[in-house]
């Protein structure tokens, strides 16, 4: 095992109806970035690139992310299901509570969580633009020992 | 502890509530945020993961009178829950619902 995460969220369920994400929609967390895969379901401007994320949603999922990208189990963080798959929805109401008790609400999404293990992390490929600056590379205090050791 | 001195609103967020499991809350359970922190004399418990969307639905209340102003939609009697999944994907979360109490500046 590398050590080095990706997060895929991947959307298994909207309830009601969401602008931005449909099932099967991805977001891939890697490190310090957020990439959405596919297309978004609203074009925000004519001619411009559609791949806008739902702000909203990524705060619900920030308690979350820093541990997933460094590899902690979902069934760790309390959030896995029975198929140890971690599983977060954004912070609207489904839209039974809306057909049973009026709550408002326009729709939610459920995110499945999977951890991929990975060779490089994208802020891996700058390691060696920080060195030359005399700056640590990404990662922490044991890869400063690792560039040590390598130019003994 | 001023930093956000301009706040004219307490939020209370109030755990209505809770479907399937969850280890923290039992439905009635207060929160209260005020002038930038949680009064943790009138809070019960907090949970963290519950904290990341109460975050943002405090900073927003603190200040709806400038919304409420400009005409927008109202969403004071808008619920919001935890980000964690209710069965059959996950084992619950929580509702909870937020009441803006005016505050002398």
């Amino acid at each position: 095992m590398s050590g080095k995460f990706i997060t895929v969220l991947e959307c298994v369920e909207v309830s009601g109806f969401c602008p931005i994400y449909k099932v099967g929609s991805k977001v891939v967390i890697d490190e310090c970035l957020v990439w959405r895969t596919d297309n978004c379901l609203v074009q925000y401007r004519a001619g411009t690139a559609e791949s806008a994320n739902c702000y909203p949603f990524l705060v619900d999922v920030a308690p979350y992310f820093r541990s997933l990208c460094r590899g902690v189990p979902p069934k760790e963080l309390g959030i896995a299901g029975a198929d140890d798959y971690g599983y977060v929805t954004c912070k609207n109401l489904p839209v039974k509570w809306f057909l049973d008790h009026e709550y408002y609400t326009h729709g939610n999404v459920t995110f499945r969580i999977q951890l991929l293990p990975t060779d490089q992390n994208y802020n891996d490929q700058f390691d060696d633009d920080l060195r030359q600056r005399n700056m640590p590379p990404y990662g922490g205090s044991s890869r400063i020992d690792e560039t040590s050791a390598s130019a003994d | 502890m001023n930093m956000a001195y301009k706040a004219k609103y307490k939020v209370i967020a109030t755990v209505d509530n809770v479907h399937g499991i969850c280890p923290v809350y039992k439905g009635g359970e207060k929160i209260v945020m005020q002038d930038g922190v949680l009064n943790l004399q009138e809070t019960d418990v907090v949970c963290l993961q519950l904290l990341s969307t109460l975050i943002h639905e405090y900073m927003v209340k603190q200040h709806q009178d400038y919304w409420k102003m400009e005409g927008g939609f109202d969403y004071s009697k808008e619920k919001t829950k935890c980000p964690r999944a209710g069965p059959p994907y996950g084992e619950g979360y929580v509702i909870v619902s937020t009441e803006t109490v005016p505050q002398e500046l």
